[in-house]
């Protein structure tokens, strides 16, 4: 009996051992996570460091590292190998989880680590052609030696610092998750280049309007408009064109793509019209955008140029973005990269600054395709039947068999929508995916070439490389030249080719051929005296080459006024406008609504909440009352106005811009967008602008009087989705189609700005930290600061004594 | 008593070495081999494991945690249900080590023939 007893005992004391050593579903190794010697504890050391000089044997020379106080690496190397190489060790040791996570989203394979529920994501990924482009991105990269040579330094340099981990030096998250770190490769780098170009490029509205055409009618071209009626085109001066192909194309209307094709969609059904909850109405994905420019010395109070950039992405934690510094005998560069990307993304050296805003061409197109059965082998093109190549995707799931996925490859493009895959609201049909990202370009090459630049021409000529995501890139040099290109490779398209779904069974809709990059739109050194893009239009109506996109006209309308002030800037008033929190949109539309305010018999609720409309200076300030108040007002006005029109399908739509709803409330001409089609009343725009306000006010009392900052929620959210280690209702104002864009998820997430003083004077913040160690104090140190528009003068250093 | 204490602090004192180099499940062996030899009773034995572990643990616990201010347990003190009270999670890690080591001292007791 004792015996039994002792072996029972055993068994238990094994088999808890085991339990408590192994991940089950999403829980963590209980006591191999919590154990102080190697678990989680460990994860709290000290990461302060400040002067370290490398000496692996990859390297040619020793490199000296200076951290300054925010942990900011300035490199100090012999040759760009070894820059590079530190580089990559540098952003494995303080971001790595980060790196891994985002290569793996970006291929497909977070299932691998997290389990069956991310499979759909993985499946996504995969079908639109990611590891495509990837891959055909890293050929044309390694098929250069420069961008070889700095490809491999920055592998060699991560999984140097690979070698160094045990499983008590691993990132906490891969404790946390039970997985273990795995070897960088060079299609790890393209991933991660290829997944920003995702990012900025990857969305696109041809599903959107094509089923809004077909439902609209008439009233479609009023609701999506290709133009508005005020713009602010990034560049005003077009380029000569001397070498232009013939001009039968574009203005010939006779040529205009017809997208006659029909769609099959089937309605969200048992949607409620009249349903409640204020969903997002803002058409644009909110608040991803970003603002730059660059002012000539003419405008300046020293003189000398002064650029600013704020790339808006997501707020994520760890930041998206690592502050560093490269210098060699040949380069000196300041600035953000991408951990997992070599080189400096958006940054200065002695001679030049650059930065960028997404440009938001449409360079991403679908086509209905017609297969000749369920088999997906053979596709109808041009009245006959072509083979297509299928590809068996295989899918490591954890703790789940391999899942597979055939995914069909055509002239055409990429089949990301079909039976096994379909698209929400049009499952009856196949879509071929065609972008821009699965070309052979080199963007490294472009960044690397940036880094070094002298002048002007270095500029033009390091950008040409840069094809995909389309980007506005401003430029300001020390010797006082200012400039922007819209850049990106774009293809010579019909009238309104690709802004909806295309016919894919006739190879004349088929992309076509290249706009030479020199006819791309561009300026150096306007009259006015500065640049500026934030999302807007590319160009005016003189630009020969048709596109569309998703443009926004309200930040960029309010940067040139301010810009355009008759006085000389300092770098403070720059400071100011980043922070800028008028929200023009609201100042524009709000005039409007209230002019019939009169109309209304007011409760003494209802005369309050209008009384502080009255008195609000339209400032998104972060303890604004009237910002919230508008905001319900306007999104209860969008549903008012859209809702009945887009009837069933309103889920699979998305609504006009909030500048088309200004337009149409700014028309003295009656329009029947107004009326409710679902009564039998005809409605007036007075009507419902009305009905909106008093249903705002129902649901407003209902609140507990909020302050704008707690009820926009700007979070900045953990990769793993985590709240523990979010952070969440960060105090700060703006928000979507503000300046200062900090919107639910997504803000400014690195705002620099560079005078070119002698010596350079330089400033910059992003929201985060330099430690992606949860446990630390460097995870979220500049994040009050950032909320605050408080900003830290970056260290230039030229020799390692430079840095405190 | 004194014997308790001198086996208790022998676990404490050798796992803590032991750990450095070895995965935390040596904490088990420790526990079950001193007090196979020790020879205390049940009770004991299991005390004497669940002590010295605790004690192993809650040192270095309390070394990390306190250089650190909190921020890694604050924060999982939020992930697990402890309400952000990061003591609790400071006393569910140490109870984690402390529980196996309590059974496999008892275990090792159990082993070495009659009481």
């Amino acid at each position: 009996m004792g015996s039994f007893k002792k072996y029972l005992l055993l068994i238990i004391v094994v088999g808890m051992i085991i339990t408590l050593n192994r991940n089950l579903y999403t829980f963590p190794a209980l006591a191999k996570f919590l154990d102080p010697y190697h678990g989680c504890w460990q994860n709290t050391n000290d990461e302060t460091i400040h002067a370290v000089t490398y000496t692996m044997k990859e390297l040619t020379a020793p490199v000296e590292v200076r951290f300054d106080e925010r942990l900011v690496p300035h490199i100090f190397a012999k040759n760009q190998h070894d820059a590079i190489f530190i580089q990559g060790y540098v952003h494995a040791k303080f971001r790595l989880w980060q790196m891994d996570m985002t290569t793996r989203l970006a291929s497909g394979r977070l299932s691998e680590v997290v389990g069956k529920k991310t499979l759909q994501i993985d499946r996504e990924m995969r079908r639109k052609g990611m590891v495509f482009g990837a891959q055909n991105s890293l050929s044309a990269m390694e098929q250069d030696p420069s961008s070889k040579l700095v490809l491999d330094a920055y592998r060699d340099g991560v999984n140097s610092f690979l070698g160094t981990l045990r499983y008590s030096t691993f990132p906490f998250e891969y404790k946390l998750m039970g997985f273990e770190p795995e070897a960088w490769t060079n299609l790890k780098t393209s991933l991660m280049i290829k997944f920003m170009a995702d990012k900025l490029s990857g969305h696109t509205e041809d599903f959107e309007l094509s089923l809004a055409k077909q439902i609209l009618g008439d009233k479609f071209d009023i609701l999506y408009p290709e133009h508005l009626n005020e713009e602010y085109p990034v560049i005003n001066q077009m380029p000569e064109m001397h070498d232009r192909g013939p001009l039968t194309n574009d203005q010939n209307l006779s040529n205009t793509s017809k997208s006659n094709i029909k769609l099959n969609i089937t309605s969200s059904s048992n949607e409620e019209l009249t349903n409640s909850g204020l969903r997002s109405t803002i058409s644009c994905p909110d608040g991803i955008g970003s603002n730059n420019w660059a002012i000539a010395g003419s405008h300046t109070v020293s003189g000398k140029p002064i650029l600013c950039n704020d790339p808006h992405l997501p707020l994520n934690l760890p930041a998206i973005w690592y502050e560093n510094q490269l210098i060699t005998p040949e380069m000196n560069v300041y600035g953000v990269s991408l951990p997992g990307a070599p080189q400096v993304v958006i940054g200065f050296n002695d001679s030049i600054a650059w930065g960028f805003t997404n440009g938001y061409r449409d360079v991403k197109d679908f086509y209905q395709m017609t297969f000749k059965d369920a088999s997906k082998k053979e596709y109808l093109l041009d009245g006959k039947y072509e083979k297509s190549e299928l590809n068996i995707e295989t899918f490591h799931i954890k703790d789940q068999p391999d899942f597979f996925d055939t995914v069909a490859y055509t002239k055409m493009g990429i089949v990301m929508y079909d039976a096994s895959f379909p698209k929400e609201g049009f499952e009856q049909n196949c879509y071929a995916v065609q972008w821009m990202g699965y070309r052979s370009s080199n963007e490294l090459k472009a960044l690397m070439n940036l880094n070094t630049s002298k002048n002007y021409s270095d500029y033009v000529h390091a950008i040409s490389d840069f094809q995909c995501p389309h980007q506005n890139i401003v430029f300001a040099c020390a010797n006082g030249d200012i400039a922007m290109w819209s850049q990106g490779l774009f293809i010579h398209k019909k009238n309104q080719q690709g802004r909806f779904i295309e016919d894919g069974t006739s190879s004349s809709n088929a992309w076509q051929d290249t706009i030479p990059t020199e006819h791309n739109p561009h300026e150096l050194n306007p009259s006015r005296g500065f640049e500026v893009s934030a999302n807007e239009i590319n160009t005016n109506k003189q630009y020969p080459y048709y596109y569309n996109g998703e443009f926004h006209e309200e930040r960029a309308k309010r940067i040139t006024n301010l810009l355009s002030a008759a006085k000389k800037f300092t770098v403070q008033d720059m400071m100011n406008i980043q922070n800028d929190i008028y929200w023009q949109n609201a100042s524009e539309i709000l005039p409007r609504l209230m002019q019939y305010s009169n109309l209304l018999k007011l409760s003494e609720q209802q005369h309050n909440l209008l009384d502080t409309l009255k008195n609000w200076n339209y400032l998104a300030s972060p303890n604004s009352h009237a910002a919230v108040i508008y905001d319900m007002w306007f999104k209860y006005l969008v549903r008012a106005m859209y809702d009945d029109e887009f009837g069933l399908n309103k889920e699979l739509l998305e609504y006009p811009k909030e500048r088309v709803t200004l337009q149409l409330l700014q028309s003295t001409v009656p329009s029947d967008i107004f009326d409710d089609i679902r009564t039998p009343e005809k409605e007036t725009k007075e009507d419902i602008i009305c009905s909106s306000f008093i249903k705002m006010c129902e649901n407003y009392a209902d609140m507990n009087h909020p302050i704008w900052y707690e009820y926009k929620h700007t979070t900045a959210e953990h990769l793993s989705k985590i709240k523990a280690f979010s952070v969440a209702d960060i105090a700060i104002g703006g928000g979507s189609g503000i300046v200062n864009a900090a919107s639910s998820k997504n803000g400014p997430s690195w705002r620099m700005i560079v005078h070119f003083t002698t010596p350079i004077e330089a400033y910059g913040i992003y929201p985060g930290g330099q430690s992606g160690n949860i446990a630390g104090p460097y995870f979220t140190s500049m994040l009050n600061d950032w909320a605050k528009g408080n900003y830290y003068k970056l260290h230039m250093a030229h020799t390692p004594n430079d840095i405190p | 008593m004194k014997k308790i204490i001198i086996t208790l602090f022998l676990i404490a004192g050798l796992n803590s070495i032991l750990e450095f180099f070895l995965p935390w499940y040596v904490l088990s062996v420790v526990c079950f081999g001193i007090c196979y030899i020790a020879r205390l009773s049940r009770a004991q034995s299991f005390f004497a494991g669940f002590i010295g572990i605790a004690l192993s643990w809650l040192i270095l616990i309390l070394l990390k945690d306190i250089p650190n201010q909190h921020i890694l347990s604050g924060k999982m003190a939020n992930l697990f249900p402890f309400g952000g009270n990061y003591v609790y999670f400071i006393v569910f890690s140490t109870l984690i080590g402390a529980l196996i080591g309590g059974l496999s001292g008892l275990c090792g007791r159990m082993f070495n023939g009659s009481i």
